[in-house]
């Protein structure tokens, strides 16, 4: 059976924030073609890296839809956008899924920029 | 009591934050209940609680409300099938209180009240927790 597995372009993803007033907590609404994700997260700043703490994920998007190349896709739009040289996401206790109760890993994208890239090109 | 499992995180902190809480503290909150099973917490611009109620519900999250009915003091004493004498000192009550709070010529002040709501869910705990042992 074939199986396509079509990357997407920035164009096809849209975020929306919304900030909490006192602006150290956020909801990302990423639009993809697959669907929506939700993102609830602390925000830490530092230099021109974002870390996101105690991150909750909701989706729509069926399992196994993502995978690494979509989330990476979704990672550089959204240091492409907000200006940042890397993100870092640490996740909340697991309440659903595969062991509720556990802590997932963190994840880490940085910017895939070369030395020949610096000069502000959407090189990444 | 919430069954964490099915808790739609993001949905439940955007109700909150619509009902007035803090975006901050509305996540530490639903966090909190994840870890703790409850949370008791209070929320200032509530537009419709049954709505609300509904829509937490759908988001995973059983909602009840804090009491504020009176409790009624004369059912309450013969349902437990006591003399007003004997219930004021079963639950270290003045009995010059009780007799008032019956007679309607007073109404018990709010803890007064939730003390009388113990009462009426948990008798026998109520009157244990105003013993003591004797030195």
């Amino acid at each position: 059976m074939g199986y396509t597995f079509m990357m997407w372009t920035p164009a096809e993803i849209i975020f929306e924030i919304e900030e909490g007033a006192d602006g150290q907590v956020a909801i990302i609404v990423i639009g993809t073609p697959a669907g929506e994700i939700k993102i609830l997260a602390e925000l830490h700043e530092s230099g021109n890296e974002l870390r996101l703490v105690r991150t909750h994920i909701q989706s729509s998007i069926a399992p196994n839809t993502l995978g690494v190349g979509r989330l990476r896709a979704i990672a550089d739009a959204a240091m492409e956008r907000m200006g940042y040289d890397a993100i870092e996401i640490e996740g909340a206790d697991r309440t659903t899924g595969a062991g509720p109760g556990r802590t997932p890993g963190g994840i880490r994208f940085a910017c895939r920029r070369g030395p020949a890239a610096n000069d502000g090109s959407q090189e990444r | 009591m919430t069954d964490r499992r099915s808790v739609k995180v993001i949905d439940a902190v955007r109700l909150l934050v619509g009902s007035g809480v803090g975006m901050l503290k509305a996540k530490r909150a639903i966090e909190t209940m994840l870890s703790h099973g409850e949370i008791a917490m209070h929320l200032p611009a509530v537009d419709g609680l049954t709505k609300l109620a509904k829509k937490l519900r759908n988001a995973g999250v059983n909602v009840n409300k804090l009491a504020s009915d009176t409790v009624d003091v004369r059912a309450l004493r013969v349902r437990l099938d006591m003399t007003r004498e004997q219930f004021a000192i079963r639950y270290n009550l003045p009995l010059d209180s009780v007799t008032k709070w019956e007679l309607q010529e007073r109404q018990p002040d709010r803890a007064a009240n939730n003390y009388l709501r113990v009462i009426a869910s948990e008798p026998e705990v109520a009157a244990l927790s105003q013993l003591q042992d004797v030195d």
